[in-house]
């Protein structure tokens, strides 16, 4: 599930676009964890938006959060900014990509990093 | 550039509209420090035409006539801002805040200090061997700094 | 996918050209960048002591960092160079901040994850 907030969204896109997200899960079971990647600013106004998706994917199941670039790791460049949350802050974050923005193969690899400890696990 | 004063703001920009700019690109302001510029970019889409009309306003009580009666497309931009810079917009009725969560801030004012960065700790500060002259992160403003004690 | 070396993917530190100037640090739009330094007197036989600025810790913070190079724009030592590398995620937001050892080991290619 990305949340595309900003310019990141465009390289969660590109990996989109390009075939790269689509992997086959090992089970036919409805997966037990989701992924939200937070790709973008978060502003003061979009913020509760963003805890309530997490809340809604929350109650299906874990939810493994990452951190797509630099504004939803930190506010990246608009830290000091009145209307800009710095960084994801209301629920707990499981992987930080760096970039401003990150290449669409740094999401690739970091999901397949996911997956490989997922179905080890 | 077509400079206008606050009397014959609204007149210079419905003569434009009159002539055939149609549309509002976009209306901001300048703080001059002593004091504020608005300025709106009037044009005919589908045409390169374009006209700049300013109107310096008093700092410490902006107001300025509304053009959204003009031209709607004003609204927006007259919101946006009467927010950034604490500007009235006179004869348009007053709406809640669109960006910021709190009203009474006019960030983009420079005597509005970026708190974060008067308060958060620069990395480029003077070191403990203290040979480095003191300086202040670009950005802040001293007055930001003295305000603060 | 290009290979090309110029690649902005990661800031590399030469720890032995860098003399502790602060250049970078003060230049960083986003104050990503911290460095630690002490001064010691250097002594050469025949000559004068001599103040060094001798460098104790640089860190970049790739959570803030923005990848703007004007940190390796302005370093008047070519301290820092742009290095193709951009895997390089963490688990903890505080793992993001890279110390003066690890930028270093992005000069060899790949750092190792640490």
């Amino acid at each position: 599930m990305g949340v595309g907030l900003a310019c990141c969204s465009l390289e969660v896109e590109a990996a989109a676009a390009a075939g790269l997200l689509v992997s086959e899960l090992p089970d036919a079971d409805p997966p037990s964890t989701s992924v939200l990647v937070v790709a973008g600013t978060i502003t003061h106004a979009l913020e509760p938006a963003l805890e309530a998706l997490h809340a809604e994917l929350s109650a299906s199941g874990a939810v493994h959060v990452m951190c797509f670039g630099a504004c939803a790791t930190s506010g990246g460049p608009y830290w000091d900014a009145p209307a800009v949350v710095p960084g994801v802050r209301s629920f707990p974050v499981h992987s930080y990509v760096p970039g401003c923005p990150p290449r669409p193969e740094a999401l690739v690899a970091e999901l397949e990093r996911l997956v490989d400890a997922t179905v080890s696990a | 550039m077509i400079s206008a004063t606050v009397g014959t703001w609204q007149q210079a920009c419905r003569e434009l509209a009159d002539a055939g700019l149609r549309c509002v690109d976009w209306l901001t302001a300048i703080d001059r420090r002593d004091a504020l510029e608005v300025v709106v970019c009037l044009v005919e889409p589908g045409t390169p035409w374009c006209e700049l009309v300013s109107c310096q306003i008093d700092g410490d009580a902006p107001a300025i006539p509304s053009i959204a009666s003009i031209f709607r497309g004003a609204e927006w931009h007259e919101r946006e801002t009467a927010e950034m810079f604490g500007i009235e917009f006179l004869g348009r009725v007053s709406t809640e805040p669109l960006l910021l969560r709190r009203s009474g801030q006019s960030p983009l004012r420079k005597s509005t200090p970026l708190e974060a960065r008067v308060e958060t700790p620069w990395p480029g500060e003077e070191s403990e061997s203290g040979r480095r002259r003191r300086k202040l992160p670009p950005g802040v403003r001293p007055e930001w700094v003295d305000d603060d004690g | 996918m290009d290979e090309s070396p110029q690649r902005r993917g990661v800031i590399a530190l030469i720890p032995d050209a860098c003399t502790s100037c602060m250049l970078c640090v003060k230049e960083c739009p986003t104050w990503c960048i911290e460095l630690d330094s002490h001064p010691e007197q250097n002594e050469q036989p025949g000559a004068r002591p001599r103040t060094v600025n001798v460098l104790d810790d640089f860190r970049i913070d790739y959570g803030l960092c923005m990848y703007c190079g004007i940190c390796i724009e302005v370093c008047p030592f070519d301290a820092l160079e742009w290095k193709a590398d951009f895997d390089y995620p963490a688990s903890m937001r505080t793992a993001l901040t890279q110390d003066k050892d690890r930028l270093a080991s992005w000069l060899q290619g790949t750092a190792s994850d640490s």
